[in-house]
């Protein structure tokens, strides 16, 4: 590993405990700003939808067909792992089916 | 009482109503330390990686961006601004830490995962007076199933025509999709957001380089988020000094 992926994890994790302690200590004055917080709120989602939709446009039909059984699995369990793996298996068989991408 | 991480009664009960979650986080940690073999990082660094940030979403945002190019800063914002809700997780938690020094509030919100939180918060719920050990307790069993599987996952070893075949390739995605899921609140506040983010993201993928694609539509839908909160805000007041009648919904 190089120095600067040792320095990316230390900077992840000093980073991590910052947002844990401002959250902490500062949480309060967040929420007395009703645009600021919905920004805030809104980050963690928007981050995740803008990895999410790209990526999923690149593959095939088999990466929707995975991610739509992911997805009914999560509203239906709440179960992360489950839904996850249930994915992984839609497209594990589907590729055993031949269907391509 | 209180000021304590140590109590082991109730790190015991922390511990056990967390054993469940544990065997899930097992499974999943499982398949993030294969991806991180796939991703050639070296043992060492996947125990500190493990150790040093408890959330599984920052090594899952590692991992999808790693290689992408040389460039590690946007894994870095990108591992920030999927983080943030772990502030809104720590002051949930003000009441519970209260009387614990400094040291041992950093070090039990160091440990905090998704998990051990909302057992916590459940029990507080129930039991209207949990205690820091009791969060310290479902913790550790928390981080130790992730830290294991992770190790686990590693020296499976698997090789990439493997992860192909195992559908394994997807499972980062599949963990980010079940992760908003479970952050979605509503369309009002929501749709808007994520639609401005997702087309940002989607028309400036081939400008930028690397991963900052994700942050340029992270920042677009949150000032999205923003502005459509301040007409919300605009819109009330108006509807406020109008003295109308009818619902005035507040943001």
């Amino acid at each position: 590993m190089t120095n600067g992926e040792w320095l990316l994890l230390a900077s992840l994790a000093a980073m991590a405990l910052f947002i844990r302690l401002g959250g902490l200590y500062a949480g309060r004055y967040l929420e007395r700003h009703a645009i600021g917080q919905a920004m805030f709120n809104a980050i963690p989602g928007c981050l995740l939808v803008a990895l999410v939709v790209p990526d999923l446009l690149s593959r095939g039909v088999t990466g929707w067909i995975a991610a739509a059984i992911t997805a009914v699995l999560m509203l239906v369990t709440r179960n992360m792992t489950v839904s996850m793996m249930g994915g992984v298996a839609a497209m594990a068989l589907l590729r055993v089916a031949g269907i391509a991408a | 009482m209180n000021a304590s991480l140590l109590s082991f009664d109730q790190m015991g009960r922390g511990a056990r109503a967390c054993l469940v979650p544990g065997l899930a986080v097992l499974v999943f940690s499982f398949v993030m330390g294969a991806l991180a073999h796939q991703a050639h990082w070296s043992l060492p660094y996947l125990v500190a990686f493990c150790l040093g940030i408890t959330g599984a979403s920052v090594q899952a945002i590692a991992l999808q961006m790693w290689s992408n190019s040389a460039d590690l800063m946007p894994i870095l914002v990108a591992g920030f601004a999927v983080h943030l809700r772990y502030a809104l997780i720590a002051a949930s938690l003000r009441g519970v830490l209260a009387e614990l020094s400094f040291f041992r509030k950093a070090f039990a919100l160091h440990m905090t995962s998704d998990s051990s939180w909302a057992m916590t918060i459940a029990d507080e719920r129930r039991n209207k007076g949990t205690t820091p050990a009791f969060l310290f307790g479902g913790s550790l069993v928390i981080i130790s199933a992730y830290t294991l599987g992770n190790v686990g996952g590693y020296f499976a070893a698997l090789d990439m025509a493997d992860m192909r075949r195992w559908g394994l390739d997807f499972a980062i995605l599949g963990v980010f999709l079940c992760l908003l899921i479970a952050l979605w609140r509503s369309t009002r506040v929501d749709l808007l957001p994520w639609f401005v983010a997702a087309l940002v993201a989607c028309l400036t993928k081939n400008a930028l380089s690397g991963g900052w694609y994700m942050v340029a539509g992270a920042l677009a839908g949150a000032l999205a988020a923003g502005a459509a909160a301040l007409h919300a805000d605009r819109k009330a007041r108006a509807a406020a000094a109008a003295g109308g009648a009818g619902a005035v919904e507040r943001t």
